[in-house]
């Protein structure tokens, strides 16, 4: 790739987490030039350049400068761009990142159509549903390392169970660990955080107790719920917080990355 | 020859062409926007200059306090002077504004060509904007100054050579500072950096003039300017004392280089990052 980067760059299209925009042209003018970089003929740009304008709604904008651009609208005009010259590969950092519904439906279907025509669409998100609905692959990066990647059933597969119930207590619950491993259906269990609760930081900070959090990952979700209710309740742990989370992307990605924080 | 050489060629060829293409069509974008621009881009290259042509060329000799010959000492200079700031700052400011946060650049450097070309093509539109500003001068020194100014344009040549290499430095000294230094500095670079150069320039005396103050004639020596002034003295008013042409061209040679090297490094730096 380093050998020959014009070649690359003919083959890629790259969409930006921020739109770099060329702000001394008009949005139609933005993809006519670069259909010149690329060495489009006058009539092709120009009728590519209105194709994708039409496509991507700005055609009622195309000779406005994109200054006054929403972010969607600035998004929609970076990437019929990047699609000007016909890239095998398209690349989009974080393409709905800040986006209204609207026009994130309207990115995913574009992306699925672009991907249709048999290219290949490398796309970074944040949002576990937009790689669920859109990506063929997914690989998860944590700290710049791939842990974990398949097809999103591979992946959601790989957790155990599927189902979490998820548990807060105020007090120490370790104890209750055992037993909630021996309830029929549960795979696995961890003790995932012991820190201030949302409720213990809210009210004064001189009797901060640290809540303590429990993921029960089984085979089944709600059924749990009433036999866990049981144990805590005689344990005395201060059970305070249940909540059920069906097997997604997002449930696999805590269960590989951990709960802290991530820049 | 063999097949695979054949190819090789034939490739080599068209990897040309193509970069030919995209470099002129970043070259045409230029010449778009700077049409656009075009009433704003005259007042802020032509106004200044304007005004020193006519206070100096006409107002000054016509009431006498300066002679008449000065006319003609001051255009060369005058145009050096216009060539260098309009060129600096067609490449600088762009240059500054789209290295900013938005990062605008990057629309640029997508183009399927080199990121040393793609800065190349700044200092080759910097060129044209200054070539620009130099040749108008001419035509406003005769209407502005009035009888008596006495340029000699048979050597047309040479005069278009030394016009490159002045537009050139310009260009490449504006890709220098332009990916070198920040929208914060740039008030800063024109009082520290352009003002200087331009006092001490002979771009209102030639260098022959500071005869008189023997350190301060060496050092200038280091202020390109000097060579641009001087250099467009000695084709068009050769009448005046004058540095030889010889190290005129091969002073604004070197700087041509230095800077245009200095620009490259500036830039490729800048850009991947």
């Amino acid at each position: 790739m380093w050998a020959d980067p014009v070649a690359v760059k003919r083959l890629i299209g790259v969409v930006p987490q921020q739109a770099n925009l060329d702000f001394a042209l008009t949005a139609r003018e933005i993809l006519l030039f670069h259909g010149a970089y690329f060495g489009q003929g006058a009539s092709e740009r120009a009728e590519r350049a209105d194709r994708l304008l039409d496509k991507f709604q700005l055609a009622g904008r195309a000779d406005d400068l994109p200054q006054g651009f929403s972010g969607g609208m600035a998004q929609r005009l970076s990437i019929a761009r990047a699609l000007m010259h016909d890239p095998q590969v398209l690349f989009l950092d974080e393409p709905s990142a800040g986006l209204d519904p609207q026009t994130r439906l309207l990115l995913w279907e574009l992306v699925r159509e672009y991907n249709a025509t048999g290219k290949t669409v490398l796309l970074t998100t944040h949002y576990m549903e937009e790689a669920d609905e859109l990506c063929d692959r997914i690989a998860i990066i944590d700290h710049g390392r791939i842990i974990a990647m398949g097809t999103p059933e591979e992946l959601k597969a790989s957790v155990p169970g599927g189902h979490v119930v998820r548990l807060r207590f105020s007090e120490d619950p370790r104890e209750l660990v055992p037993a909630f491993e021996g309830l029929g259906g549960v795979r696995e269990v961890r003790v995932t955080a012991a820190e201030p609760g949302p409720g213990a930081a809210a009210t004064s900070g001189a009797n901060v107790a640290p809540d303590w959090a429990i993921d029960v990952y089984g085979d089944v979700g709600g059924a749990l719920v009433p036999k866990i209710a049981e144990l805590a309740a005689g344990a005395a742990a201060g059970l305070h917080d249940v909540h059920l989370e069906a097997p997604s992307l997002e449930t696999l990605f805590l269960h590989h990355t951990g709960r802290s924080l991530r820049e | 020859m063999s097949e695979g050489e054949k190819t090789g060629i034939a490739s080599g060829i068209t990897h040309r062409g193509r970069r030919a293409r995209t470099f002129l069509a970043l070259l045409r974008r230029d010449g778009h926007v700077a049409r656009r621009n075009f009433p704003q881009m005259l007042v802020q290259n032509l106004l200044q200059p304007m005004m020193f042509v006519f206070v100096f060329g006409r107002v000054m000799t016509q009431s006498g306090f300066l002679p008449v010959e000065y006319k003609s000492l001051l255009l060369p200079g005058i145009m050096a002077l216009s060539m260098m700031i309009s060129g600096i700052q067609a490449v600088a400011l762009t240059l500054i504004a789209e290295f900013q946060f938005t990062r605008e650049i990057e629309d640029r450097l997508l183009a399927p060509i080199r990121i040393e070309w793609v800065a190349i093509e700044k200092v080759a539109a910097g060129m044209i904007q200054a070539l620009v500003a130099g040749l108008v001068v001419i035509p406003m020194g005769y209407l502005l100054m009035g009888s008596g100014l006495d340029l000699s344009l048979d050597r047309a040549l040479l005069f278009g050579l030394i016009a490159l290499l002045v537009a050139g430095f310009a260009g490449a000294t504006g890709l220098t500072l332009g990916s070198t230094v920040s929208q914060m500095q740039i008030g800063l670079m024109f009082t520290l950096v352009v003002a200087p150069l331009i006092f001490f320039g002979c771009v209102y005396y030639p260098w022959s003039a500071l005869a008189e103050f023997p350190i301060l004639q060496k050092v200038v020596l280091f202020n390109p300017l000097v060579y641009a002034s001087e250099g467009l003295r000695a084709v068009l008013t050769p009448q005046f004392d004058h540095l030889s042409l010889v190290a005129v061209i091969g002073a604004l040679l070197a700087f041509d280089v230095l800077l245009l090297w200095l620009g490259l490094n500036r830039f490729r730096a800048k850009a991947v990052s």
